[in-house]
């Protein structure tokens, strides 16, 4: 079986299950944040408002400062909802939730996490079953503490050879989903692996995972081996790893899948998707002249520490070009602390850029860097729909944070090599 | 509660029509009512006549990929308020499309159907699983609903079936 199969039948209580099925599977952990949980905490108060288990939910606060009297408001009703049922997995302000929910150890391999939040997927780079829910099926998960799968196919790509150097996980992600389409997953699992992606550190990892959703994919999985252990070890000391029969629950060698895809690393270019959809990758010396008025390293698949280290390796002893706001935006409070510990944030408001609290940053378009209708984006995040960071009329092209620190010097997109120390 | 057999006003959307695009992320804070979120149906997508002429029974018909990006909920409720009696697209983003079966709004994936005209009439039988345009004629393969959801639409989604099948607050949960 798949990775993806090994898991829901481990789940379901079955020998074996088939692509097509539906199963049902218990929930490890289902998260949900200020913006969303008080959509449905008064459809759960009628319902009895009793929780299956309040130790398997966590709640997260996103938006951090209130950006308006609502949104003080609900954070306010939320944190009263988690004191009264006795929810201990309560962060506010940690950072973004995908990121809260890896650094708090509670991805397990094998595992099913859930969260209102379509990038829960990222959690797939732990070997978790992770994917996005809307608010009423989330209700249905807090009551009953089960949620239905139909099970996946699976696609796997297979990642031959080393990034070269200066290149990062996000310019490999965004050539494969250029040689994809930004709906070819069409509910498959992808399973990531090959020597490319052993090699890759878990933040690393978490890009390919992050990215699955925004191709269509149901969940994307990644083996966990030593690393993944060793990440959530580093996090929690005491770090208990559960029964090694879930860390086994890898892809079988002769498992059947739909298709294997093999992409070289070795001979990648860096890549920006232009403004639309992330498929729409272009190797930057082909792109031509691409002046920016905004640049953002930030969100769930650029926020990281990884993504940190290299924008500073670009931006010591150099300075954020006069046209160009740079908007640092760390993923989490935890990598924010790490790049104080390390100088990083130094370096970057000696270059001037605007770093920010931990959160989910300009990336929805509702504050902390909004766009005007003209304005172009450099984007180390994910998504660069049409009107994503503010006007319809603005642009955003994604790319790594090497690339994304580079173009805020030159003031335009640019390879990242140019700048490399 | 949906009717199984549907008829309505085509109004056509293309490819990868994302959850900005539906709903857009600006609209989502604060406390709004069905009426509010109806307004704001499809408003990031472009489209010149849909706001202000998309009424109750008109069906939506879209390219591959609908409903991709954010896991909100708006997306999908939004096009319900609104009336939609459906949407007919080649294929589905999940979680759209799961979120739509959990507040009733009947979604159809169909081969083709981006081929159908604005304006045109469709028929979509949901037990059947057949689509028709009928201003031509031509009846386009669609994907059947498996009956757990048709159940699901029937009951008008995921929460009058959790109210149906959950035992009062004081017992333990129930099956799904």
């Amino acid at each position: 079986m798949t990775m993806a199969e090994r898991i829901l039948a481990h789940q379901a209580g079955r020998d074996r299950v088939e692509p097509g099925e539906i199963v049902e599977v218990p929930v490890g952990l289902a998260y949900t944040w200020e913006g969303i949980l008080p959509l449905f905490m008064d459809d759960l108060e009628r319902f009895g408002g009793r929780i299956w288990d309040p130790d398997r939910v966590l709640i997260n606060i996103d938006h951090y400062p209130a950006p308006t009297i609502a949104h003080a408001e609900s954070t306010r009703a939320v944190a009263e909802f988690a004191r009264r049922h006795g929810i201990t997995k309560f962060f506010p302000h940690h950072g973004v939730p995908n990121m809260v929910v890896a650094e708090q150890g509670l991805a397990r391999p094998g595992g099913v996490v859930v969260g209102t939040d379509s990038h829960a997927c990222t959690l797939g780079a732990f070997g978790t079953f992770a994917c996005g829910l809307g608010h009423t099926e989330m209700l249905g998960v807090f009551l009953t503490g089960k949620i239905w799968f139909k099970v996946p196919e699976t696609v796997r790509f297979i990642f031959t050879g080393r990034l070269p150097a200066g290149l990062m996980a996000k310019d490999l992600v965004l050539e494969m989903a250029r040689r994809i389409g930004a709906g070819w997953g069409n509910y498959k699992a992808f399973e990531f692996t090959g020597e490319a992606m052993a090699a890759m550190d878990m933040d690393g990892r978490m890009v390919f995972a992050n990215l699955a959703t925004d191709l269509a994919a149901k969940v994307g999985l990644i083996a966990p081996d030593a690393r993944t252990r060793a990440y959530l070890e580093e996090r929690r000391p005491g770090y208990d790893p559960g029964p090694q029969e879930l860390w086994d629950l890898c892809p079988d060698p002769g498992a059947k899948v739909a298709q294997e895809i093999v992409i070289d690393a070795g001979r990648l270019q860096p890549l920006v998707a232009l403004p639309g959809q992330p498929d729409n990758g272009r190797p930057i010396p082909d792109l031509g002249d691409v002046p920016v008025d905004q640049a953002f390293i930030g969100t769930c698949n650029g926020g990281r520490l990884e993504d940190l280290r290299a924008a500073a390796a670009v931006l010591r002893g150099r300075s954020v070009h006069p046209r160009v706001r740079l908007l640092i935006v760390p993923a989490s409070q935890a990598v924010f602390k790490q790049g104080l510990d390390e100088g990083l944030i130094h370096v970057f408001l000696e270059a001037g850029a605007v770093v920010q609290a931990a959160n989910c940053g300009p990336c929805l378009g509702m504050h902390q860097g909004v766009l005007a209708a003209g304005e172009v984006c450099i984007s180390a995040g994910n998504r660069n729909y049409p009107g994503r960071m503010g006007a319809r009329a603005a642009q955003i092209f994604l790319g790594s944070a090497a690339t994304v620190a580079a173009s805020a010097v030159a003031g335009k997109i640019v390879d990242p090599r140019t700048y490399s120390q | 509660m949906p009717q199984a057999l549907l008829r309505g006003r085509v109004w056509r959307f293309g490819q990868n029509v994302d959850t900005d695009q539906i709903y857009p992320g600006r609209f989502l804070t604060g406390r709004l009512s069905p009426a509010d979120i109806a307004g704001h149906a499809m408003e990031g997508a472009g489209h010149p006549r849909f706001q202000a002429e998309a009424g109750p029974g008109d069906i939506i018909v879209a390219g591959p990929n609908f409903g991709c990006g954010s896991s909100r909920e708006h997306a999908a409720a939004c096009l319900k308020h609104r009336g939609m009696a459906a949407v007919v697209a080649e294929s589905f983003a999940r979680i759209f499309f799961r979120n739509c079966f959990a507040i009733g709004l009947p979604v159809v994936e169909c081969g083709g159907i981006g081929a159908v005209p604005e304006g045109h009439t469709l028929e979509v039988d949901l037990a059947t699983g057949q689509v028709r345009d009928l201003d031509t004629g031509a009846a386009y393969p669609a994907r059947p609903i498996p009956g757990f959801l048709l159940r699901m639409l029937d009951m008008g989604g995921l929460i009058p079936l959790l109210e149906a099948s959950l035992a009062p607050p004081s017992t333990e949960e129930g099956k799904e």
